[in-house]
């Protein structure tokens, strides 16, 4: 018998099919958690209980006549409240959605985790319109870190990321433009995959810079994410923007180890300012590793600042009818940075785009050399909920701007990142970032299943 | 610094369509530096000249 809430996603569904478990008892154990856990943590926006009972019983009346429930046979997610949600509205973290109609139909992954017999739990809070690295929602509350609850769980999908801590789900669906699935997974001590640039299909999805949107998962272990990762797999022509590859499925990569791999640490940018214990993170999961290069990925300021210039400039002209005719109802932190995107001059936003392709061929030297890259995915630990600046080695610096400086040159150019975090015991969680060549995704699961395995890194449920 | 750059704001915003309250221009003006010193660092970004920027429209 497993304990529900603890088990994995895979091992869900295996007792789902055997019918060693039931499909509605998972859902309701988890429900049940849902209830009790979210008025400490905040998680939600929706919870869709009638829904979940519906497919769940759906699921055991599959397994009951004979046929294949699917390879998430009923197992719970939920996510992030930009997905669209048959019959919900897609609220965007935002007050000014509120009036919108509810979604026509379910986000193409969303639909496809749940044609693999997965249960829809529900909507997530999320920094407004994904412009935030902190999820300090001004109408939705701030989510609270599982891992201690007087520190942020992270943005932008940091509902997501808390959930899964905090054993409300094992799988949750999130974006990522700018670190938005790796801080919040650093910060949340969960698994997050933020897989190529146009890998996942976007669809249904409401966005925040088209050229810059990924669309990824948390799970709390490496092979449920790879599960998940595999069936989310797949064209969508309805997503412009998404490559047309073929399923390229990365669970059966995850047992090959790591011979033959060439593996680097990321130094310069990606070291400065960091706090001793993120470098004794990095450096820990490089030595379990062998990983004793260090490489530096050339002017990775202009890289982050190059993000920074074309979120504000296409966040900016996405927001502009509603900026004029509804100002009032953004937090003003997020519309004052909109608006100030709105008279960045174009030039920048061309010479960023022409950095981008330059800064890509940089990756791509040293894609050639080595499999894999290691970097720290956030400055430090998370921050206190409403803590304004924090140290960047000797400097005091806002926080919100900042808890991105290692992600968004990475998210810059779409290459794929497992975000792991590393054990420590009785101390807020830290998260490395395993970085591979661009739809080499298989293969950073791969390290950090192998990771995993040694117990160098590790997400329990946060109790 | 603040009040030239609230003065910029109330100047420009008006013709991207944008009309702001006193409170709103200043909210804009306290964003600026920091997305200005990232465009400074784009702007001067040794990019070789044939590196061409994306997307490139094709017919």
């Amino acid at each position: 018998m497993i304990d529900p809430i603890s088990a994995s996603a895979a091992a869900i569904a295996a007792a789902v099919r055997s019918g060693a478990t039931s499909a509605v008892a998972v859902t309701r154990a988890h429900l049940d958690h849902i209830e009790a856990r979210e008025p400490a943590l905040n998680c939600f926006t929706t919870v869709l209980a009638e829904r979940a009972l519906a497919v769940a019983r759906t699921v055991d009346a599959v397994v009951a006549a004979g046929r294949d429930p699917g390879p998430l046979a009923g197992v719970p997610f939920a996510v992030k409240d930009l997905f669209d949600i048959a019959g919900v509205t897609t609220l965007a973290g935002s007050r000014i959605r509120r009036d919108a109609p509810p979604a026509a139909q379910d986000a193409t992954i969303v639909a496809r985790l749940s044609a693999a017999g997965a249960v829809l739990l529900g909507a997530q809070v999320m920094d407004e319109f994904a412009y935030g690295f902190t999820t300090e929602n001004a109408h939705y509350g701030a989510t609270r870190n599982p891992r201690d609850p007087a520190h942020v769980a992270g943005g932008s999908s940091g509902g997501s990321a808390a959930s899964v801590a905090a054993g409300m789900v094992p799988l949750a669906l999130g974006t990522d433009t700018n670190g938005s699935i790796r801080v919040p997974a650093a910060f949340c001590g969960v698994f997050g995959l933020k897989p190529t640039y146009g890998r996942l299909s976007r669809s249904g999805v409401f966005p925040f810079v088209d050229s810059l949107d990924h669309a990824g998962a948390f799970a709390r272990s490496v092979p449920d994410l790879a599960l998940a990762y595999d069936v989310m797999q797949g064209p969508d022509p309805s997503d412009p923007v998404q490559v047309a590859r073929p399923v390229e499925p990365a669970s059966e990569a995850l047992a090959s180890g790591i011979d033959g791999l060439h593996i680097a640490t990321l130094g310069g940018w990606f070291r400065e300012g960091a706090e001793a214990a993120t470098l004794e993170a990095v450096d820990r999961v490089a030595a379990a590793l062998g990983a004793r290069d260090s490489v530096e990925l050339p002017e990775a300021a202009r890289a982050r600042a190059a993000a920074f210039c074309i979120t504000a400039a296409e966040g900016a002209a996405l927001h502009l009818p509603t900026l004029r005719s509804r100002p009032d109802e953004y937090d003003p932190a997020t519309r004052d940075r909109l608006l100030a995107g709105a008279l960045l001059p174009g030039s920048v936003v061309v010479q960023a785009q022409r950095l981008r392709r330059w800064f890509r061929e940089q990756a791509a030297r040293l894609f050639a050399q080595y499999d894999v890259l290691l970097a720290p995915a956030t400055p430090g630990t998370a921050p206190l909920i409403g803590q304004a600046t924090m140290m960047l080695g000797d400097r005091e610096v806002p926080v919100r701007p900042n808890l991105g400086l290692y992600t968004q040159p990475l998210s810059f150019i779409g290459l794929p990142i497992v975000c792991v975090p590393v054990a420590r015991p009785g101390a807020l969680p830290l998260g490395v970032q395993i970085v591979a060549a661009p739809w080499a995704e298989a293969t950073a699961l791969r390290v950090a299943a192998w990771l995993e395995r040694r117990g160098v890194v590790a997400a329990p449920v946060a109790g | 610094m603040t009040e030239d750059l609230q003065g910029f704001v109330a100047a420009t915003a008006p013709l991207v369509g944008l009309e702001l309250s006193p409170e709103q221009q200043a909210g804009v003006a306290a964003a600026l530096p920091l997305l200005l010193a990232q465009a400074g660092l784009v702007l001067t970004a040794a990019v070789p000249p044939e590196i061409k920027g994306a997307p490139v429209f094709v017919p």
